[in-house]
């Protein structure tokens, strides 16, 4: 809700706005029309789970570990939904498995889309039951008025294409995704007549 | 009385609105925009006691992580976009208000935190 406020979205008109917000723990994803919800979902996949998944598949892979900073900062870099072109890489330090010493390895931006799939595919398939559920009258504004993204993993390269391609719905990137959700709330705080009809209780 | 009192306080308080996310936690003031924006994480250190002493919040905190001697514990208290350690959340809310709202101790500012929407009510009473 907040974050369809600081995306600046008609929110108070009988239309439909959808809002995919994927933050760190949790991906939510709510269609509002008039003030109030329609339909929300909120699956616990985010960018942590991302990591942990880039984690998982270095193990495998390279028998090398690396901590949790440096499995976001591989997701950061080169971490990408769709296929990129040019691919990229990027080199990681980490402990190998089997001597135990420290060492230099080269990831490419490939696998880590193989290893997060899991995790796009479920925002994916959050997005479709949304749609599903959505009223046909509201579901048709959909069409017209796209949908829009927001929140950290809205940075992941190629997650708009992704999505446009699988719904092929016009879906917007906002253009700071990590403060939309409190640049909204701070709105709502200056114009108290939007948080009075906003309010869930 | 304590609400009248509040009232008036009020008016020389800032209003905060505070995004509390599993990664990074925001905080805007009304009438000066976004202030702060830092990881949630929080340094944690075992004095010989057995106490606990908040070391580091925010960014410093966060270097810390997978850094960190057997005395120290870097936590991120907010898993799943829930709150997983009350007492940390609440000491690093703490330090990020107090960050924000150094100069007048006494005023109480009007906070306004989100949550996501679908949250139980268990999940509710944590956040308050």
């Amino acid at each position: 809700m907040a974050a369809a406020i600081g995306a600046d979205l008609p929110i108070q008109e009988p239309t439909s706005n959808m809002v995919v917000d994927i933050g760190g723990g949790t991906t939510e994803v709510a269609v509002i029309s008039l003030s109030g919800i329609v339909y929300s979902k909120s699956v616990r996949v985010g960018g942590d789970k991302m990591d942990e998944s880039i984690k998982t598949h270095v193990k495998r892979k390279y028998n090398m570990l690396i901590g949790d900073s440096t499995a976001e900062e591989i997701k950061v870099k080169i971490a990408s939904a769709y296929p990129m072109d040019p691919e990229q890489e990027v080199e990681v330090k980490g402990r190998d498995l089997v001597t135990g010493i420290p060492q230099n390895i080269i990831i490419t931006s490939e696998e880590v889309r193989k290893a997060i799939s899991e995790q796009v595919e479920s925002i994916v398939q959050a997005v479709r039951i949304a749609l599903e559920q959505t009223p046909p009258e509201l579901a048709g504004d959909i069409v017209d008025r796209g949908i829009v993204l927001t929140g950290g993993g809205a940075l992941l390269k190629g997650l708009d294409q992704l999505l446009r391609e699988e719904t092929s719905l016009p879906i917007t990137v906002i253009d700071d995704p990590l403060s939309t959700v409190v640049i909204g709330t701070g709105k709502a705080l200056d114009n108290i007549h939007i948080l009075k009809e906003v309010c869930i209780d | 009385m304590s609400k009248i009192i509040d009232k008036i306080l009020g008016v020389f308080s800032n209003d905060l609105a505070i995004d509390l996310g599993t990664a990074n936690t925001c905080v805007y003031v009304k009438g000066q925009g976004i202030v702060l924006r830092e990881p949630s994480v929080v340094a944690v250190k075992k004095d010989t006691r057995g106490n606990n002493v908040v070391l580091a919040v925010g960014s410093d905190a966060k270097r810390m992580l997978g850094r960190t001697p057997g005395n120290i514990d870097a936590i991120r208290p907010m898993k799943d976009g829930v709150i997983a350690d009350f007492e940390i959340t609440e000491a690093m809310l703490r330090h990020f208000i107090s960050k924000v709202h150094n100069s007048r101790r006494l005023v109480r500012p009007r906070i306004m935190i989100c949550v996501p929407t679908g949250i139980t009510q268990v999940e509710k009473r944590a956040v308050k």
